[in-house]
Order: C-alpha cells, then structure tokens, then sequence
C-alpha cells in the first residue's frame, strides 16, 4: 500500500476533533512530531471549531479546591448539533497540580487555545498562569509590579498585528490615609504582561471601574467589559482595551432609551456568531442585543427576548452568561446551568445541570505549545495526573 | 467558435476528455495551459482512470454558484467509502482543486473520528513504528483523556 502524501495527512488530520488528535499522537512516531509542528499547529488552529470548558470545582464547607477543566466539545453543523459530554470527560484536574493544592482557581480569559488561570487565597498565593489543556502545559507569570492591591478585572488576548500574547489587569490601590477621611481613598491602575517579555509592564491609570466577575471578552483586537462605574452622562457603559496600542476606550452602548441602566439589571458581554452582544438580564427575562457592525452604535439591535413564558424551569440567576451561537441558530447561555435556546421553535432546554461553583466558557482547543515563548523565565510542566479510564 | 477540448491521461493510460475552460478549475492545468498551451495530452500518473473519471464529473457539474457548496458536499457524500475518497482527495491534491479536497478531507475526518488506533492506521495506510514497550509507555503517558 502506497503511504500517502504528507500533506493529505496533515489536513486530514487537522479536522478531527481535538480528542482524537491526542489519542492519535499514539498512531506512529511521525504523527507524534507532527502534532508539534508549527504547520500543522496553524492549520489546526484555524479550524478548530468553538468548543466549551466547564470548570467545576468541589468547594465544600472549611475546604477549597482549584477544580476541575472539562472540556466540551461541539459538533456544529448547519442542520443539526451536538454537545459531547463524555465519559470520561477529556479533563484537566487543578487538584493533581501541587502548586494549586488547597487553593482556588479562576479562569481570567482564553485564546486560541491558552487559558489564563488566577490564582487566589485568602490573600495569600496570588499567581496567574498560563495553560494549555491540550498539550498540558502550564507556565506561571512573574510577580506582578503592584503587589497588595485589589485586583478589579483581567483580560487576555493575542495582537493580531504582533501575534503577541498579552496579559491585562486592573487593579484598585489604596491611597495613603493622613488620618482625615477624603475622597477619593484608592486609585485604579492597570498593568499588561506580554507572554515571553518576563516582567509586567506600568500602563498607567485605568479610567474606569470593571465589571470583573466576567474576563474581558476578545473581539477585533480589543477585550471588552462592562463599566461598572463612569460617568452616567456618557451613557456608554462598555470599556476595551486595545490589544495593539493598549489603551483603554469608551465604546458604543446599545441606545440608552432602549436598554434600561438600572440597578436591578445585570448586563453582560459575549461573542456570538463573531458579533459583540449584550446580554441584559432583568427577573425572569432577558433580552440579547446584537451589534451587527462593530464600533458602529446605531447597529445594535435588539435579537432575542426570552421570557419565563418560553423559559420553563431555567434557574434565573443574575449573571446569565451567553457562550456560543451555533450554525443552525441555537444560543447557548449559562445560568446555573447549560442551556440551549431554539430560535425556530421559541423553546429553551435544558443541556447540563451545574454544580452552583461551575461556569462555563467558550474555548478553541489548540496544540499551541508554550514553549513557544522560549525566554519566559517561570517553569513550564507537563502536568502528569494520576490514573484514569483509558479509551482505545 | 467551437469549445477547445483538452485530453487528460490516468495512470493506467486512459484518456479523457473535458472542455479546457472546465479543466482550468484545475490550478494545476491552468498553469499548464498558461505555460504552453497544452495542446498535447496532459499526463497525470498519480491519478487512477476511476478516480479521474470521478473529477471529470466533478469539474463538468453545472452547478449555480449558491448551490455549489452543498452540491461539493453531496458528492463526497455519494462516495462515501475511505479508499475512494482518498483517491479522491490524494487527485483533487495533485491538480490542485481546493474545494474539492477540503471536501473529501472532511468526510474522510468525519468517517474516522471514533475510530480505534488500529482502525485509524489501517484506514490512512500508517505503518505501526513503535515497538509493543514503546506503546506501552506512551498509553502510560497518556492516560488523561484531554
């Protein structure tokens, strides 16, 4: 039998789903040294089809745990989807990392792959981390310039200008008090890190206060958040950071006579169908606002209204997090668990039940090795967790 | 003015013919009709004449522009079988037709995704290189799923 050309290989390979390619790293030696190479790492990369990670951790009463990366993968298709929960699930275990031991993790943002993970315990190790799930790599980031300080919102992208991978906080400071109470009482700063540089970068003050229980979620080369504090005048209450000049910005808000600014709603940020979205969730109802042209305000527009009537049994919690639209028009959102909403037929189902501790994020798997970012000083480890079923 | 006509020869000598204005989808052939007019029989000895008559039927559909997606799909889909595709795709690879073998590469991805290892070696031709120690301390190595 002829072998068949490496090119064919390459393609044909860089289709299956991320899973498989793993599994078939154990095919012969030349797939394995494939699987490293910068061609097919590309090619794969731009393919690699959306999927989720749901982090799910055990925290118990007195106890903490890092938890757990399970990876969901879809298979979208034009007429039909399906989300493969598997079992076992292809995972990644914080617990199994000894640095991570009895501590707590967050996942601050994701990118072509990389996951950029917070380390935090009351107050005392305070890390960030990047990792690849895929190729199990994990690298920590030197300490950060402002150390004590009140971390506000994180966000991480990749310049598509530079290809350069950076890091980006902000953060609230503490001014020094002489005994009289005057305002203000702290400062917002921020900070980048570009991944391979070794040290923190000073930007300067932050203009505005994030909302930092979400990353910031990355579109054309900005990370965007909501503004949880500016000036109310300016009605445009989403901030970006611009992952090539790295200056933060005011952006457009959906029309504020349509959108209601009120405490009692809770706004947030997602990428659906590459279109930047707002997700404005009231008691019992939530409303998807869709800006069809980016940076442009007036072509926010107003998706999808779903209420209780269509929504039976949804576990309404403030942060409705949308993850995803796929092909055949299916929203997937998160709250308190993964749900579908079915456009044709105006029904929402329920996908996965979550644990109150899961999130969940959208994610592309990639066999990005961290090693390409030689200069970095922090270790880089092959995490080798314990035993587990294995598929052949 | 009558069409011109260009000849393609198979591995296993065959020939075929098919409008020069079709076979240009063919980036292959249009650099070779670009460079000396082709007016000769074009050889292609990767190609077997099963396989090539498949891309004639391929580069003579008449398809509408909006229907030509799902119009690449169906026809891999016709020829479902991996040696086919293979072939298909290894040809579509030599003549340079891109949406042809992004197609087959698809199907042959989709058809073996749940495959076993040894499913997987036998459907792409791969040669096992590992020596049965050498498996064994790779499954140890990856024992995770991820």
């Amino acid at each position: 039998m002829e072998e068949l050309p490496a090119e064919l290989t390459i393609d044909i390979f860089s289709r299956l789903p991320a899973k498989t390619i793993v599994h078939c790293k154990r095919v012969c030696k030349k797939w394995r040294n494939l699987v490293s190479d910068s061609s097919f790492v590309n090619l794969h990369l731009s393919r690699s089809p959306t999927s989720l990670i749901v982090h799910q951790n055990y925290r118990s009463q007195g106890s903490v745990d890092p938890g757990i990366l399970k990876l969901v993968e879809i298979e979208d298709k034009d007429d039909h989807h399906h989300l493969h929960h598997d079992h076992p699930p292809m995972s990644l275990d914080f617990n199994t990392v000894p640095i991570f031991e009895n501590d707590v993790t967050y996942q601050m943002g994701s990118v072509n792959g990389l996951i950029c993970v917070w380390q935090t315990s009351r107050g005392q190790a305070n890390n960030t981390y990047i990792c690849n799930p895929v190729t199990r790599e994990m690298m920590i980031i030197p300490q950060y310039y402002d150390r004590d300080v009140t971390v506000n919102a994180y966000g991480f992208g990749v310049s598509s200008l530079t290809g350069e991978y950076k890091v980006v906080r902000t953060f609230e400071r503490e001014l020094p008090s002489d005994g009289e109470i005057s305002y203000p009482t702290s400062v917002l700063k921020a900070e980048v890190y570009t991944l391979g540089t070794g040290q923190w970068r000073r930007l300067g003050g932050a203009p505005y206060r994030l909302d930092g229980s979400k990353f910031g979620v990355v579109l054309n080369d900005h990370c965007h958040w909501i503004v949880v504090s500016s000036n109310r005048y300016t009605r445009e209450n989403i901030c970006t950071f611009d992952l090539n000049k790295e200056t933060f910005q005011l952006f457009p808000y959906p029309p504020c006579e349509a959108i209601e600014v009120i405490n009692s709603h809770c706004h947030s940020l997602a990428v659906l169908k590459s279109c930047l979205c707002i997700c404005d969730a009231e008691d019992f109802k939530f409303t998807i606002w869709t800006m069809k042209e980016y940076g442009i305000k007036k072509s926010w527009h107003k998706e999808v209204v779903i209420t209780e009537a269509i929504s039976h049994g949804v576990v309404w919690l403030q942060t409705i997090s949308l993850i995803e639209c796929l092909k055949d028009g299916t929203i997937l959102f998160v709250s308190g668990g993964l749900w579908a909403f079915y456009p044709t037929s105006a029904t929402v189902e329920e996908i996965k039940r979550f644990d109150w501790s899961e999130i969940a994020f959208t994610y592309r798997p990639s066999f990005l090795s961290l090693q390409n970012f030689e200069s970095e000083k922090g270790f880089i480890s092959k995490n080798r967790p314990g035993p587990s079923p294995i598929k052949d | 003015m009558s069409k011109k006509t260009l000849t393609l020869m198979s591995k296993d000598k065959q020939l075929f013919n098919i409008e020069e204005h079709l076979a240009v989808q063919s980036v292959t052939i249009r650099n070779m009709v670009k460079e000396d007019g082709a007016s000769s029989v074009i050889p292609l000895p990767r190609v077997d004449s099963e396989t090539l008559a498949l891309v004639i039927e391929y580069l003579n559909r008449q398809q509408a522009p909006e229907e030509d997606e799902d119009y690449v799909k169906k026809f891999v889909d016709e020829r479902g079988e991996i040696p086919t595709l293979l072939e298909l795709a290894q040809a579509a690879l030599d003549l340079d037709i891109k949406k042809l073998m992004d197609a087959a590469c698809m199907k042959v991805a989709d058809l073996i995704k749940d495959f076993t290892l040894e499913e997987v070696r036998e459907a792409l031709r791969i040669e096992n290189d590992r020596t049965p120690e050498e498996e064994k301390a790779i499954r140890d190595e990856f024992q995770w799923a991820f």
